[in-house]
């Protein structure tokens, strides 16, 4: 995987973003990761992205597919590879980076 | 196929990416940016939530009757409870994150943006848009709160669905009232010169003996068809619990001969039926007189109307237990079908239009009206009959006012003598119907008093001034160049004059407005002879 170009990190291209959100109810981290989330999404993949937000207090049993530890945890699904963001998203830079769409600090 | 090296490449990447994702949750509960974890447990997974001290407010938020939500000042929702959720018919996930604006109504957006330039204390009321199409009027109340140095906004949302219902089947039912007076002025207008001549002319003495059957006839039918007209409008003040009564102390004996007087005393004095009295003495009550009466005339109208020639009717009163009065007014009438005797007073219950035709017309409302005025007393109607055929008993328990012994005769009023020789008065009529004017002035001068007729507000005015020494003004509220109540306020001010209102209305605002122009009565037309008397009487004493 490292052998791959890393990403061009500003999204060009075209490609849908796929992101999928695991929240436990309306837990406040939960909410506030909704809601950072949102945002995120609106100014940086604004028009090519796709949020599933997947409550695991009414599907527990969800949590598999992704080995889900902590609530709220952010996974991207594409562009692959896979990426896997714990936490409300408040720290913006810190999600930018994670989702390849900053590139990593040295 | 991947080579040797290549696949020990590819582990010690996948032991990376691990290693990396266990730091990185490791961090993020540290630094507290997560509040629920996995737990794989014998029968799958389940999810344990922390709980922070203030869950028990969180809980409230979540589950108050109201929307809550809190927005950035660019007004993006960053959380809404479920209540907020729920009027849109949306769940709160697809809600967090949007702009409010754009759940809102096209109509309401640009006020809500107005809403969110305001600093503080905003409030406004906006259509949000459901998700099922359906438009929800709602309330909103904006106030700013610095949460971790961020100012959001503060969303309180009311459903007003409810509120704007009641109000539209207020505003419906007020309309219908607005009819009803107003078809009631329109019935009655023509009535009152009609009623005024025949009582001038039954009262003169100028009629010839063989048409003075024939005029009373007519007289007794336009008296009951104003009489029916009254009751419409009583209806109306009942059903909007409207009715205003003016209480004062009153001794029942004289309102139940008055009623007796006037319901059966033609039939009395023709010999076609016998009215048997025994009615307790001194026995002050708290209560509107003229309501009363009108309860009286009622249950015995119904008796004379029911009970064959050569009947009786008991009027009897009692102290039926310490505090409460007892009247019973008996008749060896048709009686009424038991199956019918729960619902006869139900007339303003839709489908008992049967039970008011069985006993013909005008019956249903008058027991209604009358239970209602006794309910208004605090006191009971209650109807018992063997069947058809067996007569019929109303009772009406009234509670007694509680004077101390002694007391009584220090508080009674002095009885005023019916004497038709009074002071003879200057009045003012003003009234723009010319026929009406002259028919009451006529009535007025047979009653020894000199008038002075004007047809508008300015010759009105203009008599006043004229006219030194006018002792009582009555007038049409409704005049060609102006408002009787204006009138009358510059009459009070400029020469201290009292009044009577002469109105085609007679609802209970009408009444108000009159009393607070100046007016010390309002009579509501067609005017009759006896209560245009009395009222005189009262007024300048």
């Amino acid at each position: 995987m490292t052998t791959q170009p890393p990403e061009t990190g500003n999204g060009e291209g075209g490609e849908l973003w796929d992101l999928r959100l695991y929240v436990a109810g309306h837990t406040p981290k939960s909410v506030a990761a909704i809601a950072n989330l949102q945002r995120l999404c609106e100014e940086h993949l604004a028009g090519k992205y796709r949020v599933e937000v997947v409550d695991l207090v009414a599907n527990p049993q969800l949590a598999r597919a992704d080995q889900i530890l902590a609530i709220p945890t952010l996974v991207r699904r594409l562009p692959v590879p896979m990426r896997k963001i714990i936490g409300d998203l408040s720290n913006s830079e810190r999600v930018l980076v994670g989702l390849d769409l900053r590139p990593r600090p040295a | 196929m991947e080579t040797e090296p290549e696949r020990i490449y590819l582990e010690i990447d996948q032991f990376r990416i691990r290693l990396e994702e266990a730091e990185e949750t490791l961090r993020a509960i540290r630094r507290g940016e997560v509040d629920a974890l996995v737990v794989g447990e014998r029968r799958g997974e389940a999810v344990y939530t922390l709980k922070s001290p203030d869950r028990s407010f969180r809980l409230m938020i979540e589950a108050m009757g109201q929307g809550a939500v809190t927005l950035t000042p660019a007004g993006v929702v960053l959380y809404c409870n479920r209540c907020f959720a729920r009027m849109l018919k949306m769940p709160a996930e697809a809600v967090i994150g949007a702009f409010l604006a754009d759940l809102l109504a096209p109509g309401s957006r640009e006020l809500f943006q107005a809403l969110l330039r305001k600093e503080d204390g905003a409030q406004g009321e906006v259509e949000l848009q459901a998700t099922d199409g359906m438009k929800v009027p709602a309330y909103l109340a904006l106030s700013s709160l610095w949460l971790d140095e961020e100012r959001v906004l503060c969303l309180v949302v009311t459903d007003l669905t409810e509120q704007k219902r009641s109000e539209r089947i207020a505003a419906t039912s007020d309309a219908k009232d607005r009819f009803l007076a107003a078809l009631s002025h329109e019935l009655r207008t023509p009535l009152t010169p009609v009623l005024a001549v025949i009582s001038n002319l039954e009262a003169s003495g100028r009629l010839p003996a063989e048409l003075r059957g024939e005029i009373a006839m007519v007289r007794r039918n336009v008296e009951l068809e104003a009489r029916l007209i009254d009751d419409l409008l009583d209806v109306t003040r009942i059903t909007r619990g409207k009715l205003e009564l003016q209480y004062q102390e009153v001794d029942l004996r004289q309102v139940l001969e008055h009623a007796i007087r006037t319901s059966c005393g033609e039939e009395i004095a023709a010999g076609r039926l016998r009215v048997i009295t025994e009615i307790a003495d001194g026995h002050p009550m708290w209560a509107d007189a003229p309501r009363l009466t009108q309860v009286f005339w009622n249950l015995l109208s119904n008796a004379v109307k029911f009970t064959p020639e050569d009947g009786t009717i008991g009027v009897r009163s009692w102290i039926d237990e310490p505090g409460w009065l007892a009247v019973e007014i008996s008749d060896t009438g048709i009686g009424i079908d038991p199956e019918l005797l729960p619902r006869i007073f139900d007339a303003f219950e839709q489908g008992e239009a049967r039970a008011a035709t069985r006993f013909g017309a005008g019956l249903g409302l008058g027991l209604a009206i009358s239970r209602a005025i006794v309910e208004y007393h605090g006191g009971t109607l209650e109807a018992h009959s063997g069947g058809p055929g067996c007569g019929a008993t109303f009772r009406v328990r009234l509670p007694l006012l509680s004077v101390p012994a002694g007391a009584a005769d220090v508080t009674r009023q002095p009885s005023r003598a019916a004497t038709p020789a009074e002071r003879a008065l200057r009045i003012l009529l003003v009234e723009d119907h010319a026929d009406t004017a002259e028919a009451i002035a006529e009535l007025l001068r047979l009653l020894g008093h000199e008038v002075t007729v004007a047809l508008t507000l300015a010759a009105g005015l203009a008599a006043a001034e004229e006219i030194q020494s006018i002792d009582l003004v009555v007038s049409d509220l409704g005049l060609p160049d102006g408002n009787g109540l204006d009138l009358m306020r510059e009459l009070a001010g400029r020469y201290g004059l009292k009044g009577i209102a002469l109105s085609g209305y007679g609802m209970e605002e009408d009444l108000r407005r009159s009393r607070e122009a100046g007016f010390e009565r309002h009579l509501t037309k067609p005017i009759d002879f006896q209560s245009l008397q009395a009222v005189l009487r009262e007024v300048v004493g």
